[in-house]
């Protein structure tokens, strides 16, 4: 394979810069841009350890700063590897780079050097995949849950499941293919017993798919209420000086459509915030019309409806709850409005009848925001996780999961349908899909899509 | 040395076990005059281990090799002592015949049909080389001094290639049964270029019957109705096996004698099966198994030696009587063929196409052990493959290829020549991806449009073969169209397989998709049934019943003949497909893989190199 480079660390003022090159030409090149102060060449320094010396372009010095030099396999991407320390600053930075460039490297693709990490047996897929999460990570929570992926957690559990399913499958055939070793056949109730209890930890494992995409990719969020129960000023609140906005999306912020806001560990996508913002009087049920309402009530993954505290519920708060009323699982019912008057009694007792999560605050003073919290991440199913590394924080993951489900229900199935050999052809199939979690059997789209996400560099 | 020359044969096959005489057969009905070499003419189709033909998975080849035109199983239906339906508790798809057979007869049988073969001589002479020229097969030269001058050559040399007997510290040259060894073979292998590797097997100690205590034994009679391979018939059992078990003392008696094997001494050098294991292996890596089943069984019609199942050893002879002696029913039993150990010369199959053909030597196949396998019934369908393909090629046709999805025989084939072995491969029935659509009862509508291909499918059998399918169509579509209308008798039905009573008839086959309601439980009920065959009757029962999984079996088939079905072209340089792993690279441009699917089974080939490869076959093809 070619020898690359890219900057490592991120662009811009850090107080340095890692320049990474890997390949097998990677200290011959470095020999051509890094002169180490005790005139010993990269190319003949001990791995492992840092070298003072003068960053050159040519004959011309342009930096200086320290290399450390991995020898192959014992580096990240399993090459021979040079990192080259140098100043931060997008100027300088560029400079090194392109002193590498001219001198033989060719430039990192995205995700490349994880990529070629994987390639060479270093990482399995979802430790890669944790990596892309480490470096996409939004919310604080995302950055532990890939840190302890990356350490292989889930893996392992995942890897713990399809040993007990091989080990199944393989008491199945040994009594079968050893028809004459007077073995101790498993008889259907011990399979099935195992089967399920096998589910059930899957089931577990599936679970935390919804609090593993809202703390990664995000949950699709919508603000509903009738005019002047406050929303702007919640909107204000999720987006609150402490909590920064997190992404801005394409032109001005009167263009917005989707706000992506970290609050409380999970990354909600506020839709339609420009209209909340611009309006201050929307109502969903007056101005967009009962059908545009449903829709956004039915696009949403979490909802937050807002009632005025301050009054008895209106017929139009009794429409809003109507709305939600097969919704009630994914909704915090929101009662606004608690500087100004002790909340009505009569509102929230209805609310606590539909509703699971009702939260009084005052969006004015940000009162009862950690309840708030503490609401948003029990509907995105924190309670679900078993323990942090054991998070399923990427769809393809999540979807590898549930077809590994889908085969073992089609084996208690066939447990009762057919027979035990048939079973285990299910089982079999499951463990493949299981496989697939790790990688161990990826498919090329698997692995493009992985990789596609990375940003150049990592 | 070569003192004169034969040109008068086509093809030569070099030994007479079960692949050796597949081979030959295949090629000579052909119309190639082929030459089948043998040792000893006396023991052409020897069963030097055990006396019986099908087992698990092995049942299943003996279906397929009769399906494609092969011999196994008429001959062995001719040899029957009894036969035995495995696992028929479990599902349709691992039945699985074996039969106990006359080890006599079964040779008389085979060399008669040998000897009856228009186009085939069988030759007893040692083969010391085999000539080849450029990368080509010239023709093969025996020790007293003949050079067949030929197109093909088949080796099918079993444990006889270099065969090493061991006994305890007792080593001597020799091949099964004591028969000599063919020694210079290897050597000429060798330096045409074949990489060789060194595997051992055993077999177990045959007493008199008339030392047997059969008294305390459990016997196993043969099935009620006695199914065979080829014939549609059933046969009559003739003899019983019996069922005995090693003790404590027998496990003591080894343990005291571990450091005479030569499995733990290092005298065996050659890499045994991990699923054959000798006693010793048993007692040591099962320490905590109190006793191991045995089975004690007839040698064949006419003799009273009997063979012992279970019992394989290496260890000396005064042990191997002492361990015998400690077990029920054999306290008296006098030993009439000492156990042995047996290590051989075999290739490395990784070496050959799926046609059994040598990569690198044009014209030279493979079959049986010598390409690391185990068991008579693997031997005789790589050596039915060899000799069809060895005969089609010369014939310039298309090869006959079977794949994974298609048959146990093309499972066995792609595991060894893609995977390659490092052990005497077995054919079991979990080695199949595809078991449910690969069973014994459908091994004709899989096969024999094959077989037919190769010319080995008379019209006659082809016409039953069609009248036969005709029959279960017919049947399957009488059963779905079918209602049974509600009666007591049915209501009965229903509630003795634990089922609620239907509240109004039912069509059959949708009675019969229920677990636990068979077809024979709805005899009487089931008015419009007409006079079919139980063999055909079988199949319709089981297409019914498993259809819902068939249905998902060959969903998966469709998928696995995607990845088949894209082809790497053979002169690719791995080495200059961006982003493949040097080792990859190297091992794929060693194997040589033929499709994807092929290149994604070969060992220390991820899935991120296949990837690589689809990635660059789609660039490729823009």
């Amino acid at each position: 394979m070619s020898t690359v480079a890219a900057i490592s660390t991120p662009v811009g003022k850090g107080g340095i810069a890692v320049i990474r090159i890997s390949g097998d030409a990677a200290t011959e090149i470095a020999d051509r841009v890094f002169l180490p102060a005790n005139k010993k060449p990269l190319s003949e320094t001990e791995a492992d350890r840092a070298v003072y010396g003068g960053i050159f372009c040519g004959k011309t010095q342009i930096d200086d700063g320290i290399a450390v030099v991995f020898k192959a396999p014992r580096s990240f991407t399993g090459e021979d590897t040079v990192e080259i320390s140098c100043h931060g600053g997008v100027l300088i930075t560029k400079r090194v780079l392109e002193a590498v460039f001219a001198a033989g490297a060719h430039p990192a693709g995205a995700g490349e050097f994880t990529k070629r990490a994987f390639l060479n047996g270093k990482l399995s897929l979802s430790e890669a995949e944790a990596i892309g999460g480490l470096i996409d990570a939004k919310t604080d929570k995302y950055i532990s849950v890939s840190l302890a992926q990356s350490k292989g957690s889930l893996g392992k559990a995942v890897k713990a499941l399809s040993d007990r399913l091989v080990f199944l499958a393989a008491s199945v055939y040994a009594f079968i293919d050893y028809p004459d070793e007077d073995m101790t056949d498993v008889s259907v109730e011990e399979m099935r017993k195992e089967l399920n209890s096998i589910l059930y930890r899957l089931d577990e494992l599936i679970s935390t798919h919804r609090y593993g995409k809202a703390i990664s990719e995000g949950v699709d969020t919508a603000i509903v209420g009738k005019p002047n129960t406050g929303k702007s000023s919640l909107l204000n609140m999720l987006c609150g000086e402490d909590r920064a906005i997190v992404t801005d999306i394409a032109g001005t912020t009167r263009d917005i459509v989707t706000e992506q806001v970290n609050f409380g560990g999970v990354l909600l996508r506020l839709s339609d915030t420009a209209g909340i913002r611009q309006t201050g009087t929307d109502s969903i049920v007056e101005e967009i019309g009962i059908n545009k309402s449903k829709k956004k009530i039915s696009d949403a993954e979490v909802l937050l409806a807002v009632f005025d505290g301050s009054m008895p519920p209106s017929s139009e708060d009794r429409e809003l709850m109507m709305l939600l009323a097969d919704r009630r699982e994914d909704t915090v019912a929101i009662v606004n409005k608690t500087d100004i008057l002790e909340p009505n009694s009569e509102l929230l007792a209805e609310l606590r009848e539909k509703f699971k999560g009702v939260v009084k605050i005052s969006a004015k003073t940000g009162e009862g925001a950690e309840r708030l919290q503490m609401e948003i991440e029990e509907i995105c199913g924190k309670r679900n996780r078993v323990s942090e590394g054991e998070i399923v924080t990427s769809a393809r993951q999540n979807a590898a999961l549930l077809k590994a489900r889908g085969f073992i229900a089609s084996a208690l199935e066939s447990l009762s349908l057919y027979t035990q050999d048939i079973a285990s052809l299910d089982i079999e199939n499951a463990v493949a899909a299981l496989d697939e979690v790790d990688a161990r059997v990826a498919s090329e789209q698997i692995v493009n899509e992985i990789f596609s996400k990375f940003c150049v560099g990592k | 040395m070569i003192t004169y020359t034969n040109k008068n044969y086509n093809i030569a096959v070099i030994g007479a076990g079960h692949a050796g005489c597949e081979a030959a057969l295949a090629a000579a009905r052909m119309g190639f005059r082929t030459v089948l070499f043998t040792l000893t003419m006396d023991l052409v189709a020897n069963l030097p281990c055990n006396p019986s033909i099908g087992g698990t998975g092995k049942g299943h080849i003996v279906f397929e090799i009769d399906a494609l035109g092969g011999t196994m199983g008429k001959i062995a239906d001719g040899a029957m002592l009894q036969s035995r339906m495995l696992n028929v508790s479990k599902g349709p798809a691992v039945h699985s015949l074996r039969m106990q057979a006359d080890r006599v007869r079964y040779r008389e049988l085979m060399r008669h049909e040998l000897e009856s073969c228009p186009n085939l001589l069988l030759s007893q002479a040692e083969v010391v080389e085999v000539k080849t020229e450029n990368g080509k097969v010239r023709g093969v030269v025996t020790k007293t001094g003949a050079f067949y001058e030929c197109d093909a050559v088949i080796v099918t040399t079993g444990t006889s290639l270099g065969g090493r007997i061991i006994i305890g510290e007792c080593v001597y040259s020799a091949g099964p049964d004591n028969t000599v060894a063919a020694t210079e073979l290897t050597k000429s292998l060798l330096s045409a270029g074949v990489k060789m590797q060194r595997f051992k097997t055993g077999t177990p100690p045959r007493v008199h019957s008339d030392s047997i205590d059969y008294s305390v034994m459990e016997r196993q009679p043969g099935d009620e109705r006695a199914v065979l391979f080829s014939s549609k018939e059933y046969g009559v059992n003739k003899n019983d096996c019996f069922v005995t078990y090693t003790n404590e003392k027998t496990h003591q008696i080894i343990k005291d004698n571990l450091h005479r094997s030569p499995l733990f001494s290092g005298i065996i050098e050659g890499v045994g099966a991990r699923y054959c294991p000798s006693i010793e292996d048993k007692v040591t890596r099962f320490a905590d198994k109190e006793r191991h089943q045995l089975f004690i069984e007839p040698m064949g019609e006419n003799t009273k030696e009997m063979y012992i199942q279970g019992l394989s050893s290496s260890m000396p002879e005064e042990v191997q009587m002492q361990i015998i002696k400690s077990i029920k029913g054999l306290e008296n039993a006098v030993v009439m063929r000492t156990a042995y150990a047996i290590e051989y010369d075999c290739c490395d199959p990784t070496q050959l196409y799926p046609t059994l053909e040598f990569k690198e030597i044009k014209g030279l196949y493979g079959a049986g052990q010598f390409n690391g396998t185990s068991g008579y019934e693997e031997a005789a369908a790589q050596g039915l493959v060899a000799g069809i393909n060895a005969a089609l090629k010369l014939q310039g046709r298309e090869p006959m290829i079977i794949d994974r999805s298609e048959g146990y025989i093309g499972t066995l084939i792609d595991d060894i020549v893609i995977k390659g072995t490092n052990e005497p491969y077995r054919m079991m029935t979990s080695r199949s991806e595809y078991r449910l659509v690969l069973r014994q009862d459908n091994a004709e509508e899989r096969l024999i449009e094959k077989g037919r291909y190769a010319g080995l499918i008379d019209d006659e059998r082809y016409s039953r073969f069609l009248a036969d399918k005709n029959a279960l169509e017919a049947e399957v579509e009488r059963l779905r169209r079918q209602t049974l209308p509600l009666s007591e008798g049915l209501k009965k039905v229903f509630t003795d397989a634990g089922f609620e009573e239907p509240s109004g008839g039912i069509k059959i086959a949708e009675a019969l998709k229920r677990p636990g309601i068979t077809y024979e439980a709805l005899g009487e009920l089931d008015k419009g049934r007409g006079d079919v065959p139980e063999y055909i009757r079988n199949k319709a029962e089981i297409e019914i019943k498993y259809e819902g999984y068939i249905k998902k079996q060959l969903a998966q088939i469709e998928q696995f003949k995607k990845l088949e079905s894209k082809q790497l072209p053979a002169d690719i340089d791995y080495s200059k497909i961006k982003g493949i792993r040097i080792e990859a690279a190297q091992k794929l441009a060693k194997n040589r893989p033929a499709s994807v699917g092929q290149a994604s089974r070969i060992s220390g080939i991820s899935p991120a190199d296949v990837s690589v490869l689809l990635i660059w076959l789609q660039q490729r093809g823009r």
